[in-house]
């Protein structure tokens, strides 16, 4: 190896400086050539002096492309959860409810992060039509009580802080290509498969399913398993009861605060395949009851407040075909599930099998109310 | 130089700056023995300070470690402490004990604080090497940084930076990407497939040298830019066709400390082929457990030094193997070395190694790892590219291509950086 600690001996000093210029020219090049391009671009439609170009969901990160949807004004209604409630389409509900629902509901959200989404569609419709709220596991299993309580790890909190002054994207790789799909989709060069309303399907094609595969899922092989109820029953005491801690509930109770009396709420227990719900005379079926113990007395005078509870032993919940793994349901189950949820809320709902009200049981009256305007 | 010091220091306590007082104190203790020996001249003052240091080391680094064999053999429990690792101990400490060392043997002077502390703490190679000697770098302390030459060291060390960073960020972590779900997998008690042990062994010995030696380039870069030579740290150890050939390829600077600091000392192969067997045995058992405080690392150490004494033995035997024998030989016996140190239990290791040689059968069924055919691509810069140092130091010609794309993969370096850390939620495996 040479001896560089004085090096001038292969070639001028004048060639090195050139090659110094030449690479700290293109450095800067690319460097503002890239910042404008995503400014530009705004991929994420976060930027408040950018062009007013409409943009579109490009990629699959909805928690960077999800606030936009949450903006839009072509929406009156959202719904609002995880993945549970994901397969939910909005055109399935819009004229149940004559609404104009956007899902916005985020992979494995955290209810701060469900929270927030609700807070951007607050913030530019203060007066909604109509919120679903898709509740799962991450409100009532104990180990979620913690860590699904703040934001993710990859949450991007400059998009839904709502302080326009940070509202740049970070300078990465994931924001150009972003950036650059982006580009593409508003020179029509490409369109992408997710849904101007939020909707997508992430499951695979229905002639794909195999039922093999996601028994594997939900049980862990192949061959079915029964519930098997705890015997003897676990008991707890009061105390015991009185000390779980659902600290979603308190989050619950701050998103419904925050909506107007007029706006119907319906707070959807999303069906979980029956052999993941807690088995019989298990202690996490105690916690379960307790849930909806609680979760009843949040929304008893809950005004035009609907709780419809799918997650029990049901003709859904109990057949392994209507699901890909033991939390998410087939798009079949979920076009189901949208008249079921219709019908719940109106009160005309006959199997009760699938569906129990375990709170505001008032009969409305007159569907036409919100059925039709 | 005492911005740099200045440099350094901020950059140290960037990490945590908690440890920066440990630095700190580190420092002036060594210093304040160089200069109490050199007014007092009592040889043990040097010795003291190497304890001192180990003390130091110890505490921090091996305090559970010891304590929790200890209290095995006592048959207790032992709840670990909460001793938090500060970053770059192991290597500021060994370059202040050769230091005292070189002073106790008369080898090296005691320098200005000023430059002592620089040599310590200067940033490049603070957290991850190399070990740099005094000799080596406080007598270009006093060198202008825009002496002659100046451009070609810039470009020069840019390009080696660059390729340090390429090193880590593309390689490095694409090849953990693959090993590091399988050895988790392992460690879970999931038995392997024979296909998959090796591409977790191939995955896993790119990533350690891609990482280490990349840093290490990065260093010597950083290096250049300041207008100082920091010795190289790497020489292509994949291509040796010894063990022997190995230890003079990897972590050359470690190798050298551990030659010259406890190998010879403990007699080297003045003595006979048992006293040699001995040092060569400690001398690697130590440098294992300076790679990390368990019995793992420790077995890796042994596991080298067998391989340096029958390297040895073979030698003497004159025969020569093909030289495509010997490098095959030899990258087996490194990475089934590797197996040992990476693995996080010793029967994690057992099994993956029985694996390795179809004791579990010869399943060449490799289960959701995306991306495993670059462990072959990778492999190829490694085995047949040529050195970084060489590319940047000796090949490179100062022509505006070169620049161009230099530039082009410095930017892109910088966006990938700036995913670190993100990930989408893909967590959907219908």
């Amino acid at each position: 190896m040479k001896d560089i600690r004085n090096l001038s001996i292969f070639s001028s000093s004048g060639d090195w400086k050139a090659f110094l210029r030449t690479a700290a020219c293109v450095v800067l090049i690319l460097f503002l050539g890239s910042v404008i391009f995503i400014l530009v671009v705004d991929p994420y439609a976060s930027i408040p002096f950018s062009p007013n170009w409409e943009r579109t969901t490009v990629d699959g990160d909805q928690r960077l492309f999800y606030p936009n949807l949450a903006r839009s004004a072509r929406f009156d209604s959202a719904i609002i959860g995880t993945s549970s409630g994901r397969l939910l389409r909005p055109e399935g509900l819009n004229k149940r409810f004559a609404s104009q629902f956007v899902n916005l509901c985020l992979n494995a959200a955290s209810v701060y992060e469900q929270e927030a989404m609700l807070n951007i569609f607050l913030a530019h419709h203060p007066h909604p039509r109509t919120i679903i709220f898709g509740i799962d596991h991450v409100y009532f299993k104990p180990e979620y009580d913690k860590q699904h309580i703040g934001p993710s790890e990859n949450w991007p909190e400059w998009l839904y802080d709502q302080n326009p002054l940070n509202n740049f994207p970070p300078y990465r790789l994931h924001t150009l290509t972003h950036a650059w799909h982006q580009f593409l989709s508003m020179a029509g060069l490409k369109t992408y498969k997710y849904g101007r309303d939020g909707y997508t399907d992430f499951t695979r094609p229905m002639d794909e399913y195999d039922l093999d595969r996601a028994r594997v899922k939900i049980y862990g092989t192949q061959e079915p398993k029964p519930v098997k109820a705890v015997v003897p029953p676990t008991r707890m005491s009061s105390a015991e009861i009185e000390a779980f801690k659902f600290s979603s509930l308190a989050i619950l109770a701050r998103m419904l605060s925050k909506l107007p009396d007029e706006t119907l709420k319906i707070l959807v227990l999303t069906p979980a395949h029956n052999f993941i719900q807690p088995a019989p005379g298990s202690a996490s079926a105690i916690r379960w009851q307790e849930f909806l113990r609680r979760l009843t007395e949040l929304t008893r005078n809950l005004p035009r407040g609907y709780v419809l509870n799918f997650n029990i032993p049901s003709p859904i919940t109990t057949q392994d075909a209507n699901y890909w793994d033991g939390q998410h349901y087939t798009v079949v189950v979920a076009a189901e599930l949208e008249s079921l949820i219709a019908e719940g809320v109106r009160g005309t709902i006959d199997n009760a099998n699938y569906v129990r009200l375990v709170a505001n049981k008032y009969r409305v009256l007159s569907p036409q109310n919100f059925i039709e305007k | 130089m005492g911005w740099l010091l200045l440099a350094s220091l901020v950059f140290y306590s960037y990490w945590d700056v908690r440890f920066l007082p440990l630095l700190l104190i580190s420092v002036v203790m060594n210093w304040c023995l160089a200069r109490f020996y050199e007014a007092a001249g009592h040889p043990a003052i040097p010795l003291v300070g190497v304890m001192m240091n180990l003390l130091i080391i110890g505490i921090f680094k091996y305090a559970n470690f010891v304590t929790e064999n200890l209290l095995l053999v006592w048959g207790s429990r032992f709840e670990p402490w909460n001793i938090a690792l500060p970053l770059g101990i192991s290597f500021f400490t060994f370059q202040q004990i050769s230091y005292l060392l070189d002073l106790r043997r008369g080898q090296a002077p005691v320098y200005p604080f000023g430059q002592y502390a620089l040599y310590v703490t200067f940033f490049p190679q603070l957290i991850a090497g190399p070990i740099v000697r005094h000799n080596e770098l406080i007598d270009q302390f006093d060198l202008s940084p825009q002496r002659d030459g100046c451009a070609e060291r810039l470009s020069r060390g840019f390009i080696l930076f660059l390729i340090g960073l390429a090193k880590k960020v593309i390689l490095a972590d694409k090849m953990a990407e693959i090993a590091t779900p399988l050895f988790s997998l392992a460690a879970e008690g999931t038995h392997l497939t024979f296909a998959e042990v090796w591409v977790a062994a191939g995955g896993y010995a790119l990533q350690l040298y891609f990482d280490f030696s990349g840093y290490s380039d990065m260093a010597i870069g950083l290096g250049l830019l300041f207008g100082f030579t920091i010795p190289i740290n790497f020489n292509a150890p994949y291509i040796a066709v010894s063990v022997r050939d190995y230890w003079r390829r990897w972590h050359i600077t470690l190798s050298r400390f551990l030659r010259d600091y406890l190998y010879i000392p403990l007699g080297g192969s003045r003595f006979g082929l048992p006293r040699q067997v001995f040092a060569v045995m400690v001398t690697m058992g130590l440098g294992g457990l300076w790679h990390g405080a368990s019995w793992n690392c420790i077995l890796w150490g042994l596991w080298q030094g067998v391989g340096l004494i029958g390297n040895h033995l073979w030698q003497k035997t004159g025969i020569h193997l093909p030289r495509a024998v010997a490098w095959l030989m030899t990258l087996l016996f490194i990475i089934s070395g590797y197996m040992v140190f990476r693995s996080e239990t010793l029967p994690q290791a057992w099994t993956m190694l029985a694996t390795m040689i179809g004791w579990h059968g010869w399943s060449l069924v490799v289960n959701d790892v995306p991306h495993r055919w670059h462990v072959i691509i990778f492999a190829l810069p490694a085995l047949i590219g040529p050195t970084s140092h060489e590319l940047a130091l000796n090949k490179l010609q100062p022509r505006p291509i070169y620049a161009t794309l230099a530039a082009g993969l410095f930017i892109y370096l910088i966006w990938m950086i700036g995913d670190e850390g993100y990930s989408e939620f893909i967590y959907f495996q219908f």
